[in-house]
């Protein structure tokens, strides 16, 4: 006890030790997703799979069925148009800063997937965006091979039909 | 044969916005000294030790065990770390517990435990998340929850409104008032939650829980060291995990599959065969209010549905018939590696009646639920006082 | 361009992160006499007398609190060391250098940190710190271990 007194009436102590972190990462998309990212880069193609055993349809593009497990061999084409299924208006600013806040974003069900997918909304007021509302999909100019190709989805020219 | 097994102590440190008085092997230390104080042991009396934290990103260290082991007695002794996300308390505990179950230790302590060292903890959220997916949108949990409450209250409009996660929070953070542990201790109204700030909507500020550093530590130990350690042990009657796809789109977010099969797995073990009448008190891990009355649905313990009429009866309440985180729950305090290790603290001191000021009489049999990553993977454990 | 190597792209992410870890007040003490009085603090425990640095609040062979700071070394005993023939990105010293384990004279346990890649750096070599001008709190104030007689043969 004496030498703690000796010493820290001496010294004052470091509170803190801050430290930086550079981090580069790099994913191999593989088989199934490089051919989902490269259809999407280089045609404005949305492909997905359909399982044989189940009959699902499912993005993300994967070797195996999520709902049964089995392999999955059959691409389909999707729209490019679907129907809200959740969303949310965010005002919390993203790890990256990514995208600007509040931004609208969304469940979508794309017609004939039988799983949603997670997107931006754009072109619409916050307050008119309803669940079930049909919505397209923007395409930006320069695609590089990843989900954000797709600016965002905006709603469809038709009326938007309530889910329920 | 499975051996029995019993929690025998149980351990929370101070929780505060920033723990900055301490480093994270004092911080978790404070919590398991006072576990096995609890349990009328020593760190020599510990046989194993299970160590838990959420994310390897906001440490910056990748062996955290080994740092941290050294400061709660586990030098010279078999260690694990147990590494999944805000769930991971939970799992400490089930992992102590199959260790004891099997016969391979006696005594084992599980800590976990969660201090914020980097600045942008947003990074957390990118842990969730199919890197190959939708990394590009680097989504926080916030987002997560408020695509699932609208889910929620879409599938039963009518029937659930914002105003019943707003209950939920008044009522959550009524309890942990009267629970000396809990780190915001202040009630709210209705109005204030609804008038306050959107996060994302549907949810608002008052709907979110409020991040805290803190550890919390658990001791289980064989029946028969149990019941030589103290007289009444909460019993680990059943456990239960499940994890759904990783990836967001499979998940039912309004009626979790993975929340369903692991109840079914604990009451299975448990003999619980009608939850809302078998079980005395849930401690549940509402992050978000809205998520409580999710959980219960999944758990059983209301129709889908039908939990918002179930919380403005007065039903979850603490008086209620079966109340529903008598402690203040999560959004009153969210050490997030911690907060699912403590939903079970919370629930064996129920059974054990040592809740204090925020005790449900005649609790015999207590259920804990935890979810982590992106909703996808939950864990429940239901404790008994008797065998 | 060949299409089906094509397909195989790959998604790139990078990410800058900035820690700030609490210390804890007896570290925060080891580091701060460093910085300020160029003397390397070690912890005693009362109760099984093992001298650890750095220090820690706990004991870590028999778990009891620590209630006794002493200045250990400076002068220390190489434990074993090895090579560093390259350098990298932050690394501590110019390459080549040698990591060394360091037991300061009257603590129980060893350090980690450097020393030149001098020859005479050997296990039971005899070494004392170089400490830095510009000191920050950090282990790094001491620039590195040299020989404790590299003055004399100088």
């Amino acid at each position: 006890m004496r030498h703690i007194t000796e010493i820290s009436s001496k010294v004052e102590p470091v509170t803190f030790v801050e430290d930086e972190l550079e981090l580069s990462f790099r994913y191999w998309y593989g088989e199934h997703y490089g051919r989902f990212y490269a259809e999407l880069r280089d045609n404005r193609r949305i492909l997905g799979m359909r399982c044989e055993k189940c009959g699902s349809v499912l993005l993300p593009p994967r070797p195996y069925c999520g709902f049964c497990h089995a392999p999955l061999r059959t691409w389909v084409e999707l729209s490019d148009k679907g129907a809200v299924d959740t969303f949310s208006i965010v005002h919390t600013p993203n790890a990256k800063e990514l995208i600007e806040t509040p931004y609208a974003c969304a469940m979508i069900k794309l017609d004939g997937c039988d799983v949603p997918l997670y997107h931006l909304l754009g072109e619409v007021e916050f307050k008119d965006i309803l669940t079930g509302m049909r919505v397209t999909a923007v395409w930006e100019e320069v695609r590089k091979g990843a989900l954000r190709d797709i600016r965002y989805f905006r709603p469809s020219e038709q009326r938007s039909i309530r889910s329920d | 044969m499975a051996r029995r097994v019993g929690v025998i102590g149980t351990g929370q440190s101070k929780y505060e916005d920033h723990r900055n008085d301490v480093n994270t092997p004092e911080l978790v230390r404070e919590a398991a000294l006072a576990a096995m104080s609890d349990a009328g042991i020593t760190p020599g009396d510990v046989d194993a030790f299970v160590i838990a934290g959420a994310s390897g990103f906001p440490e910056e260290i990748s062996f955290s065990e080994n740092w941290i082991g050294p400061a709660i007695g586990a030098s010279g002794k078999p260690l694990v770390r147990v590494h999944a996300g805000t769930n991971v308390g939970a799992n400490a505990t089930i992992s102590a517990f199959f260790q004891v179950a099997s016969g391979a230790f006696d005594v084992v302590l599980a800590a976990s435990y969660n201090q914020r060292t980097i600045e942008d903890f947003r990074f957390n959220s990118m842990d969730c998340c199919d890197p190959l997916w939708d990394l590009g949108f680097d989504y926080p949990q916030s987002t997560l929850a408020g695509l699932q409450a609208r889910f929620y209250l879409s599938r039963h409009e009518g029937k659930i409104t914002e105003e019943h996660g707003a209950m939920v929070a008044v009522k959550n953070r009524k309890n942990a008032v009267l629970n000396p542990c809990a780190h915001v201790r202040s009630e709210i109204t209705v109005e204030d939650v609804m008038n306050s700030s959107e996060v994302a909507s549907p949810i608002k500020v008052l709907d979110c829980s409020r991040v805290c550093d803190g550890a919390a530590a658990i001791v289980v130990a064989d029946e028969m060291k149990a019941r030589k350690l103290n007289p009444a042990p909460a019993w680990i009657a059943g456990v239960g995990a499940c994890s759904e796809s990783r990836s967001v789109p499979y998940v039912d977010m309004a009626y979790p599959e993975s929340c369903v099969r692991a109840a079914q797995q604990a009451y299975q073990m448990a003999w619980v065969y009608e939850p809302a009448s078998d079980l005395d008190t849930v401690e549940v891990h509402d992050t978000f209010s809205f998520q409580e009355l999710i959980w219960c649905e999944a758990l059983g313990i209301c129709e889908p549905g039908t939990a918002g009429k179930f919380l403005e009866l007065g039903g979850s309440m603490l008086d209620g018939e079966l109340p529903v985180n008598p402690s203040g729950g999560v959004i009153s305090t969210n050490p997030e590696g911690a907060s699912s290790m403590v939903r079970q603290i919370e629930a064996a001191m129920q059974v054990m009646g040592k809740a204090g000021d925020h005790q449900v009489p005649g609790v015999r049999r207590a259920l804990a639920h935890a979810w982590g990553g992106a909703i996808q993977y939950s864990v429940v454990t239901v404790f008994s006082s008797g065998l | 361009m060949d299409k089906a190597r094509d397909q195989f792209i790959c998604l790139e992410q990078n990410m800058k992160l900035k820690f700030r870890r609490p210390t804890g007040g007896v570290v925060g003490l080891f580091l701060a006499a460093l910085r300020d009085e160029k003397k390397i603090i070690g912890s005693e425990c009362r109760n099984c007398g093992k001298v650890f640095v750095p220090p820690a609040s706990y004991c870590e062979r028999c778990s009891s609190d620590i209630s006794a700071l002493r200045e250990v070394g400076p002068r220390g005993i190489v434990i074993s060391w090895t090579l560093a023939p390259k350098g990298f990105d932050n690394s501590p010293a110019d390459a080549p250098f040698r990591y060394i384990m360091v037991r300061p004279m009257g603590a129980d346990t060893p350090l980690l940190h450097v020393s030149p890649d001098d020859e005479r750096i050997r296990i039971g070599t005899v070494v004392r710190p170089v400490f830095r001008e510009e000191r920050t709190g950090s282990i790094t104030d001491i620039k590195w271990f040299v020989p404790d007689d590299e003055d004399k043969r100088a």
